[in-house]
């Protein structure tokens, strides 16, 4: 899922499980929590343009893509630095900055067509792919932007 | 022409062995699938809409059922989409059920990684209770 829907779910559901003027108050922290775990998709680009470039014409997507902060033991480090960090700073921040983690790579569990999500432990491809493999994905990549944008603009 | 036409009968060979793996899978992705929008719809209704993050809960516990009877705990699918369902849900809680996402987190790198006998705690059982004890 692409990184511009990851932020407008996250602000979506922040806003009703928190009310939305505290969604409105950390929208930076939401907007953060929510896509910064994309960066470990920018040093596969500068490796791989060329490919990258077909894939987003075919919609196939490599498991290579999705690097170290999409695997479960970032994901467990995360998780303990929140419980640590839970102790020290307001909670209610805490929890949105974990909800919004999570959210995205609950997202990109469900969308993507494969990845490695155990991989240093183990090699195998796991895969959901709620929208298939090649087109309904990019249907559903390109039309999320404008159906949440209008959602948000109704909330 | 002899060498292109090996290359296309490999392609096509793979290509099926690729739709027979998807159509392998198809319990374990709809179960993972159930699991995570079940979890997804129990932490945004848990604070304002009671009654349906119970009932998304109580169809979290069946599709662990389901998935505890059809899979046998075995499918790593499965497994992921768990522990990402525990965090969503738990994320929205207070501290020890964090402490406890972290703890099963910790059990299932296990259990992939060397021990498969290592069990994991049923988080989502044990909040229905938990909720459950609070109700009465």
């Amino acid at each position: 899922m692409n990184t511009v829907s990851h932020a407008l779910i996250g602000f979506a559901a922040s806003s009703i499980i928190f009310g939305p003027e505290i969604a409105r108050d950390n929208v930076m922290p939401i907007i953060l929590a929510s896509t910064a775990m994309d960066v470990d998709h920018i040093f596969y680009f500068i490796k791989h343009i060329k490919p990258v470039i077909k894939q987003a014409k075919t919609g196939h997507t490599t498991p290579n893509l999705q690097g170290i902060f999409h695997r479960v033991h970032s994901q467990l480090i995360f998780m303990l630095l929140m419980m640590v960090l839970s102790f020290f700073i307001d909670t209610t921040l805490v929890r949105i900055i974990c909800f919004n983690v999570f959210l995205h790579m609950g997202m990109d569990a469900l969308i993507d067509c494969y990845y490695h999500a155990f991989k240093p432990f183990s090699p195998n491809l796991l895969s959901i792919r709620i929208f298939g493999d090649k087109k309904m994905r990019i249907i559903a990549d390109i039309i999320s932007v404008p159906v949440l944008t209008f959602i948000l603009w109704v909330i | 022409m002899q060498k292109s036409a090996h290359m296309l009968a490999i392609a096509v060979d793979l290509k099926k062995h690729k739709e027979r793996a998807i159509r392998a899978g198809a319990i374990p992705r709809m179960l993972s699938a159930a699991t995570i929008i079940f979890g997804i719809i129990f932490a945004v209704t848990t604070k304002s809409y009671f009654a349906a993050s119970i009932q998304a809960l109580i169809m979290l516990n069946i599709a662990d059922f389901a998935g505890f009877i059809l899979l046998k705990n075995k499918n790593q699918t499965k497994l992921y989409a768990d522990r990402l369902t525990e965090a969503i849900m738990f994320s929205v809680m207070p501290f020890p059920w964090y402490g406890l996402v972290a703890i099963n987190f910790m059990l299932t790198i296990m259990k992939v990684e060397a021990f498969k006998k290592v069990p994991i705690i049923p988080l989502k059982l044990v909040f229905l209770i938990y909720i459950i004890f609070t109700l009465i």
